[in-house]
């Protein structure tokens, strides 16, 4: 298979799943994730190669993947839904201290994800100290914490 | 369980509750077709599997093969008699541009062509089993006639990219 489709195809099909599995799955949370999305980029790599070692192989793929890339960007920036659709929007989890549960539970998010985020970014050590947690696009959380006055 | 907007949210972020009640429908079904995919491909629907084994049997002379393969992953054709020598196996040429026989086993004693056929002419000790090992270099569905000692056999056999 010509390797701009090969390239292409894998782009498009990553980008599906990605956002089927969820948010979380391409933030590296635990050791097990991070093994996931290893393997996967091996798997990709021989898929797209596929027994195809050349360089002039290797420079077609890389300019197709990049050229996805940047053709995705300008459809996001041309239509907005689009991207909203591809990547998402931001989610508010925690809001004034209390959790979101139902927005937690259809995220797979728990309290455990929030409060290790707080600790990690803010060095805070409960739920109440966060005004607001937001996951994210990428499947990171942010954490707004209350104004100590 | 609905999922509520946040009043009184003073944060300038697109929560875009809508919006994701609709991803998460969407994402579910997702999840489903997931597992719907790798269970066709745990049967077999992409080849090794239940669902691509097949059998043809004319007389005591028995063709087993996958319906299934995908792209130069090698597959084998077993072909079997009960009684008798396999002495002449022959392949229409169509079935050859979707197919390249690595190895047979035993090895035929000659090759030749003739009428759009490959005919492979085995010993009369060459046994009752022959084993052609093949990898298929189209991503195409196949649709051909393969001669068993002059026995037709129909095969029909996809294979994805």
């Amino acid at each position: 298979m010509n390797p701009v489709f090969r390239g292409a195809v894998i782009y498009v099909f990553l980008l599906l799943i990605f956002r089927i599995m969820g948010k979380r799955s391409l933030s590296e949370t635990t050791t097990f994730d991070l093994l996931v999305l290893l393997i996967i980029s091996e798997v990709t790599q021989q898929a797209m190669v596929d027994t195809d070692n050349s360089l002039t192989a290797a420079i077609i793929l890389i300019t197709t993947l990049l050229s996805m890339d940047l053709l995705f960007t300008l459809i996001k920036k041309t239509f907005k839904m689009f991207e909203k659709v591809v990547e998402g929007t931001p989610l508010i989890i925690v809001d004034h201290g209390k959790a979101l549960k139902e927005r937690m539970n259809k995220t797979n998010v728990d309290e455990k994800d929030v409060l290790q985020a707080a600790r990690a970014a803010l060095g805070l050590e409960k739920l109440e100290e966060v005004k607001y947690a937001v996951l994210e696009k990428d499947g990171s959380i942010s954490i707004i914490p209350f104004d100590k006055k | 369980m609905s999922v509520s907007p946040i009043k009184n949210q003073d944060l300038p972020v697109e929560d875009d509750i809508a919006l994701h009640r609709k991803g998460w429908v969407v994402q579910r079904i997702g999840w489903v077709l997931m597992y719907v995919f790798l269970l066709a491909a745990i049967l077999g629907l992409f080849g090794e599997g239940p669902l691509s084994d097949r059998k043809l049997q004319h007389g005591d002379v028995t063709m087993q093969f996958e319906r299934f393969g995908r792209y130069e992953h090698a597959m084998m054709l077993r072909l079997q008699s009960k009684t008798q020598n396999i002495a002449t196996v022959s392949v229409p040429q169509a079935y050859l541009k979707v197919f390249r026989v690595s190895k047979i086993v035993p090895e035929p004693q000659t090759q030749s062509t003739s009428g759009g056929y490959v005919h492979y002419l085995f010993s009369s000790e060459g046994g009752t089993i022959i084993n052609f090992y093949v990898d298929p270099v189209q991503r195409q569905s196949v649709d051909a006639v393969l001669r068993v000692n002059a026995l037709p056999f129909h095969i029909t056999q996809t294979i994805f990219p």
